[in-house]
């Protein structure tokens, strides 16, 4: 008895709290808003919000992938091969590890010696020709 | 003899909507009647502004909800019965205690806050001011509710759900929410002792 006299004002209790009312224009609000297209122009071409929304996910998509393909090592590996490095101290390295040359501090001095030892060779490798020419002055 | 009937969305009369069932009107929303839409808003809008008021919200975020939830409504009616074969009553309520539940956790807390002197306050007061402080207190002591208990009391003491139905919008069992509802009216019940003539 005296625990349904409790739920009893319990009820009573929860029945005071009361909500008041909406605003008296919100259903024709909320009805204006399915008037409202769906479909709206992107780029001359009628789309769908939906299917903006896909479009714009699947781009956010791709752009996440095509930076992380950038920062993979395959990028170092095809970048190298597709752009040699030619700057003139990798070139003078190269040619000085290639190559049994007194060391030079100069690096203009050893190209202009480099050159002049290809020239040199050149020369005989033209002598050595010639010499299997009948036609030769040799 | 072709049998085969496209169904025409029915043209609804606005003005005698009280005994169109919710599923042909559910059914007509999907096939994109705008009258069928207005017969449901008619028919839920106060009622989703309530459980959002008593949930805690305030009136905008309350307008808010109700908005939300019946626009989400016109662009899904179409999957109502894939959605487990719910009573249309049930499936509404779900959906509108979801968009209330994402608002309730953007705001962390509660708005409404227990005045320590309200009662205090209610000596003496006139019947229409006691029922409005009462109002108050009831509100303040609800939105102190766990999340679950709160969602039990509103759908089977307000909008007359049943434990079954409201197990459907909880997503638990009719006797899960038999417990969430007794647990809810104990907690009320002690913390709203209290309050001198609140109970």
């Amino acid at each position: 008895m005296d625990r349904q006299d409790n739920d009893m004002k319990l009820d009573r209790a929860l029945d005071a709290f009361a909500v008041g009312e909406p605003s008296a224009d919100l259903i024709e609000r909320i009805v204006a808003k399915t008037a409202m297209p769906d479909d709206v122009p992107v780029a001359g071409f009628m789309m769908s919000r939906p299917l903006i929304a896909k479009a714009a996910m699947m781009m956010s998509i791709l752009v996440v992938i095509v930076s992380v393909m950038l920062q993979m090592p395959v990028r170092d590996a095809v970048v190298s091969n597709a752009v040699p490095d030619m700057s003139v101290d990798r070139f003078v390295n190269d040619v000085l590890a290639s190559a049994d040359f007194p060391e030079q501090d100069d690096p203009v001095a050893l190209l202009e010696t480099v050159a002049q030892e290809r020239q040199v060779d050149r020369f005989l490798d033209q002598v050595l020709d010639a010499d299997d020419d009948p036609n030769s002055l040799f | 003899m072709c049998c085969t009937v496209r169904r025409e969305p029915e043209r609804i009369d606005t003005q005698d909507v009280s005994d169109i069932p919710d599923d042909v009107l559910i059914g007509d929303v999907a096939a994109g009647d705008r009258d069928a839409f207005r017969v449901l808003a008619q028919r839920y809008t106060r009622l989703f502004y309530a459980v959002a008021i008593r949930a805690g919200l305030d009136r905008s975020e309350a307008e808010d909800v109700a908005q939300d939830t019946l626009l989400r409504v016109w662009r899904s009616a179409d999957t109502w019965r894939r959605d487990g074969g719910a009573s249309v009553r049930t499936w509404l309520y779900r959906i509108a205690w979801n968009i209330c539940t994402d608002r309730l956790r953007q705001r962390k807390r509660p708005m409404v806050e227990l005045p320590e002197d309200l009662a205090a306050a209610t000596d003496g007061a006139d019947k229409i001011m006691q029922d409005a402080q009462r109002g108050r207190i009831v509100g303040a002591a609800m939105a102190e509710l766990p999340e679950r208990q709160r969602v039990a009391l509103i759908l089977c003491h307000y909008e007359g759900l049943s434990h079954t139905e409201a197990a459907g919008v909880l997503g638990t069992t009719a006797k899960g929410v038999e417990g969430l509802v007794g647990r809810a009216r104990q907690e009320l019940a002690k913390r709203l002792k209290k309050y001198k003539g609140v109970l």
